[in-house]
Parts: structure tokens; sequence; C-alpha cells
């Protein structure tokens, strides 16, 4: 490893552990993809850096053109892991403040479980749908009600669904 | 032959005949573009396009969620005369905002993404040129 690209990930592992560890789950996770990527491009540099004929390295690491736009890629996902530290630890100090102030600290939303068994009924009716090729406009409407009262994931999912059964016309076009 | 037999039908055949304008025209066929994921076209022109599968379209409803709140969806629709369907959905309020604005004569585009369907912009655009020359009262 070169200095510079020692350099770079060093700096790199820094941001990323204050990310990672820094709390706030979905920036976390966010953080943590990034991570993969520079991960992923910082030993892509370090291998182009590794080829540097030996007469050349005397004279410090040749960048070419190829090494350069994976430097601006890494560069520019440092800054995002960074900007991404910073806002985890925003969200730490709400936290913290308040904590301090007397008031507990802000609970995250609840998780709204899928009922198994309206979860179990919309993919049946679905697949009914799907089969028979011929549903009402009142029966796609029940439906839609039923998936309406789905946790967000579950509904999307389940209207994705819905729209490639239509655009594969085995459910008829909308009203 | 006495002159009301000649003005009956002759009243008639104008009261029956379609009303011409002038105006420019610029009609939008429905056009869908399973490259790009995108679909386009205006409602007069689907509505009168002389193959049956042509259409175009979009549309809101509005849920009770279960949880006290509502839950809001759209869509978006075009079939075209070569049989291709296009159709996305959204729960994003933007979107939403601009498929209520749609009018019934109006122009309408939409994307959508490949695997999830789910729409990434609508356009809607209301001209006169959308209205074509010849417009048949239908009672």
């Amino acid at each position: 490893m070169t200095l510079k690209s020692a350099h770079i990930a060093t700096g790199l592992h820094i941001a990323i552990a204050v990310a990672v560890f820094g709390g706030g789950f979905v920036l976390g996770r966010e953080v943590s993809h990034l991570s993969d990527e520079v991960a992923d491009l910082s030993f892509e540099v370090e291998r182009q850096l590794a080829f540097v004929p030996a007469g050349e390295a005397a004279a410090g690491p040749v960048i070419t053109p190829d090494t350069s736009i994976l430097l601006q890629k890494l560069s520019a996902l440092t800054q995002q892991v960074s900007v991404l530290s910073t806002e985890i630890e925003e969200l730490r100090s709400v936290g913290v403040s308040a904590s301090a102030g007397g008031s507990p600290p802000p609970a995250a939303a609840p998780v709204r479980e899928a009922d198994p068994a309206l979860l179990a009924d919309i993919n049946n009716s679905l697949f009914t749908m799907i089969n028979t090729g011929n549903s009402s406009p009142g029966e796609i409407a029940a439906l839609e009600s039923r998936i309406a009262r789905l946790p967000p994931k579950e509904r999307t999912e389940a209207l994705v669904q819905l729209n490639q059964a239509i655009m594969r016309r085995q459910i008829p076009a909308s009203n | 032959m006495k002159l009301k037999h000649l003005i009956a039908p002759l009243a008639l055949g104008l009261a029956i005949a379609p009303m011409s304008f002038a105006g420019y025209v610029q009609p939008a066929d429905v056009m869908i573009d399973l490259e790009n994921n995108y679909a386009q076209g205006d409602l007069v022109t689907a509505r009168t396009a002389k193959s049956d599968d042509v259409y175009i379209g979009c549309g809101t409803r509005v849920y009770e969620d279960g949880v006290g709140g509502i839950f809001r969806t759209g869509f978006c629709q075009a079939g075209d005369a070569d049989g291709n369907i296009a159709r996305c959905f959204t729960t994003n309020a933007g979107l939403l905002d601009e498929i209520s604005t749609v009018a019934d004569t109006g122009y309408i585009a939409f994307g959508f993404d490949e695997n999830l369907g789910s729409c990434l912009y609508v356009f809607n655009s209301n001209q006169s040129f959308y209205l074509g020359k010849e417009v048949k009262e239908v009672k």
C-alpha cells in the first residue's frame, strides 16, 4: 500500500467507523453500503497503483486516467460518508439533549407488523384474480382497500404485484 | 315536392354533422416507449383512436388505512394501438397532486420504474390544440 492510499484508507476507516458506530439505524445502513463501495474502490486504486513500473515508483505514484476517475469516485464517496457521519452525530446530539432536558429521548416510530391473516388473504385474492382473469371493479377495489391496511413495506409490495398483473392483462385496467 | 320536405332532411343533416372549428391542433397519439419506460398521449385523441386498444389516463384512490389514517395512492395507465400496456402507481404526495389536476381533455405523460412499476414522473398539460378540429356532441 502506498503512502497516499494508506492515508485515504485510514481517513475513510475513521469516517466509516464514526458513521457506523455513531448511531442512526437507517443512516448507518446507508453508510454501511457506502463503506462497501469505498472498500471496493480503495482496493481497485491500490491495485492500480501497485502496477507502477519500478523505475517510475521512485518518482511517486503515477496517476493514470483510470486511477484518476477512481480517485474522484473515492473522493465523492468520502464526502457522502462525511455528510452522513455529521447527520448521525446531529441525531445523537438531539437524543442526548432531549435526555438531558428531562424528557425521554425521541422514541422510534413503532414498526407496524403485517397481520399474517390479512397478508395471506390479499395474496390469495391476487392469486385467484390472476387465475380467473375476470375481476370486477368492485373486487379490485375491495382488494385495494385491504392492501391499504398493510404496513407501508408490505403495501408497496402488494401494489407492485397488482401493477404487474394489470400490465400482464391478468387483471383489467383500473377505473 | 313541398319546400318543407326539402328543409327537414337538410336540417337533420346539419344537426347530426360534426361541428368543425378552426384553430391550431396538435393531437398526441398514445405512444408507449418500453425502452425508456415512458408513455404519453392526450385523452381526446386516445378516445377517438381507430384501435379499440388505445386508452390513457390517471386516477387516484383514498382508503381508510385501518389505524386511524388514510392511504392515498394513484396510478397512470395507457394502452397503444400495438397492444402495449404501460401502468405505474404512486403514493408520492407530489405526484398524486399532479395526477389530481389531469383534465378530461388534457395531455398526460408518465415514466415508470421498469421493475417496480412505480411512477417516476407525471406530466399533464391542458392545451386547446388537444381538442381536435371536430368535436362530436354525444347525447
